[in-house]
């Protein structure tokens, strides 16, 4: 590859150089034929030349020169009849006089150099930008309404978006079928490689039991390392490799493999568009509307208008994922039934009553319940008293999040759309014997985590859980507050000159005022999420192992 | 911008945010979010007093009156 050009390695003459070349690059040649300066020797080394008319570059040499009116020196005059550019020896910068006109003017026909652009020709058109829908594209902001009562019936334009959703998800047939985020062709590497990784990984595994085989064996027989068992003892001790460590290591390898290929080969096209100006149609007959009130409303103009479409891309995906795989329940439920169980097929789902609400289980029913994740594959939400009190609490922080308290419904809509966003970002653990685990419970989230968690003391209890709980909890809340807030920098003069390497912006600052902490380390709870997010729209991102630690 | 935040109903009672944990159909795991009265059998009961007697609740003055 060529070398780029840089100048501290072609110095300059110190401004007291004599014979006037203060400032002129040391390793410049005189002016001889049609070229041959250090710039032109760089160009023929990396193979560029280009046809150039005498002279080069511009400027045609004439031959002739004239005293600078400004600082005195002998500089040429090219073939524009000017002054060429020079230094000031005095000062070692580029003299005012470069540019001005020369009293010597050259000959008419001198060969000028050729102009950028040839006279009367029309400059080409202006390109014109087509914005074209891609994974990036917001749908565009809808029409604002002002809603009723939140058990009213929905009116107006919401009964038009509310019927736009119903029409293009209760009446498709049921998405059976997994997608992937990758294109088909690097799917198909991808399964031509895990192919290959099986194969070694099968013949690795039977290397391995050999060894542990004949390593019993040696010790058993009394046999010296150089010695051979005799044939057909072996036989004898294929027990032995069942318990030998490094084979069972290679089994769970090669069981991470074909899961992984399984996962990879159930991948099936898509069998229609992904169109990012309409992310919920994608969830096809997976996302039920239970009810046509302003509450199902508010949670799908926030799903729709909050959460970047890849992110519905890619929860679609695993939602589909899941249903293959046999979970057959899988989907989005929305409705403001008086319980959660209420909601179609949940009551079938939850059957058990929950745990973690202390001893005396005096509100130990679901119908307190906002929303629930069964499985990672069903997401629900209702509308309760609890919840419409809890909403009208939290009235500031959706103004600052420039959120419009009319349709600010979507709480714990989004909380629980991120959990169902973290399993679907999950990866295989090699940590946890290849088990398919949330993003959440990955090293880098849990770095995260633990810096906030030490770092503000008012963060809440909620977050601060003992066990998977707290960074769970912490994932899906974190989604939902960088999904709600402007990522525009802020005006802030605290701020100017921006933090850890990159401008504050007001969703670092939203974060910062509902975590508290530092502002770096809420920073990277951001960075965390639009790394996921250009990952997952630049098709980065595959099902992923987590590596061991080293 | 968060459900992790405590708040008071009409009696000046507290409702804290409240993990919830069951085991669904075909032992699948179902996790939930909803809001508990903070009694003294509350899991989380020192540590959501610790945080109510500090000051740090947020935006609970604008709650519905």
């Amino acid at each position: 590859m060529a070398r780029r050009f840089v100048e501290s390695d072609h110095p300059r003459w110190p401004a007291e150089a004599p014979d006037s070349k203060g400032g002129e690059f040391r390793d410049k040649t005189p002016d001889i034929g049609g070229g041959g300066d250090w710039a032109d020797r760089l160009s023929g080394r990396i193979g560029v030349r280009e046809p150039q008319p005498a002279g080069r570059h511009g400027s045609v040499s004439t031959g002739l020169t004239e005293k600078c009116p400004i600082c005195g020196r002998q500089v040429k005059v090219v073939g524009a009849g000017k002054l060429s550019t020079h230094n000031n020896p005095d000062t070692g910068r580029r003299c005012t006089g470069s540019g001005r006109l020369a009293l010597n003017r050259p000959p008419k026909d001198i060969q000028h150099a050729p102009t950028r652009r040839t006279p009367g020709a029309k400059p080409p058109p202006a390109k014109k930008t087509t914005r074209r829908a891609v994974g990036t594209l917001r749908p565009p902001p809808p029409p604002r309404v002002t809603p009723g009562a939140w058990d009213a019936q929905v009116t107006g334009e919401a009964e038009t978006r509310m019927a736009n959703w119903r029409s293009r998800t209760m009446h498709r047939q049921a998405d059976g079928s997994m997608y992937h985020p990758n294109t088909a062709a690097t799917r198909a590497a991808e399964i031509q490689r895990l192919h290959d990784d099986i194969q070694q990984a099968e013949r690795d595994l039977q290397g391995r039991r050999n060894t542990a085989v004949y390593n019993v064996a040696r010790i058993d027989l009394g046999l010296k390392h150089w010695e051979v068992v005799p044939y057909g003892k072996e036989k004898d001790y294929a027990d032995a490799a069942d318990t030998d460590p490094h084979v069972l290591a290679a089994e769970a390898k090669l069981r991470a493999l074909r899961n992984q290929l399984d996962y990879a080969e159930q991948a099936i096209e898509s069998d229609r568009q992904f169109d990012p100006t309409n992310p919920l149609a994608y969830y096809g007959s997976m996302l039920h509307i239970e009810s046509n009130d302003w509450f199902a409303y508010g949670v799908l103009d926030q799903l729709e208008q909050r959460v970047p479409p890849a992110f519905h891309r890619v929860v679609a995906e695993f939602l589909a994922y899941q249903t293959q795989r046999g979970n057959g329940s899988a989907g989005i439920w929305i409705g403001s039934t008086q319980g959660i169980r209420d909601l179609d097929n949940l009551k079938r789902q939850i059957t058990k009553p929950p745990r973690g609400w202390g001893k005396k289980a005096t509100m130990a029913t679901w119908d307190q319940v906002d929303g629930v994740v069964s499985g990672s594959a069903v997401y629900a939400v209702v509308h309760t008293d609890n919840s419409e009190s809890h909403l009208r609490s939290r009235r500031r922080s959706h103004q600052m999040a420039g959120i419009p308290q009319d349709l600010a419904v979507g709480d714990a809509g989004l909380h629980e759309f991120g959990h169902v966003l973290d399993a679907a970002m999950g990866f295989f653990n090699t940590n946890r014997a290849y088990r398919w685990d949330d993003a959440s419970a990955q090293r880098k989230w849990r770095l995260i985590h633990g810096r906030i968690k030490r770092g503000s003391r008012r963060l809440s209890p909620y977050y601060r859980q003992k066990g998977d709980a707290g960074p769970e909890e912490f994932w899906a809340d974190t989604f939902f507050t960088w999904a709600s807030a402007d990522p525009t920098p802020t005006t802030d003069p605290f701020y100017a000159g921006g933090r850890a390497g990159r401008a504050v912006t007001t969703r670092d600052l939203l974060m910062l005022e509902t975590y508290g902490g530092q502002i770096e380390d809420v920073m990277s709870i951001s960075d965390y999420f639009d790394g996921l997010h250009k990952d997952l729209v630049s098709g980065r991102r595959l099902p992923r192992i987590e590596q061991r630690r080293p | 911008m968060t459900v992790g935040e405590p708040w008071q109903d009409n009696n000046g009672q507290w409702m804290v945010p409240t993990r919830v944990e069951a085991t669904g159909e075909d032992d699948q795991r179902v996790v939930g979010m909803g809001w508990a009265l903070l009694t003294p059998d509350h899991p989380l009961y020192d540590e959501w007093l610790q945080y109510i007697r500090a000051g740090w609740v947020r935006e609970v003055d604008a709650r519905i009156s």
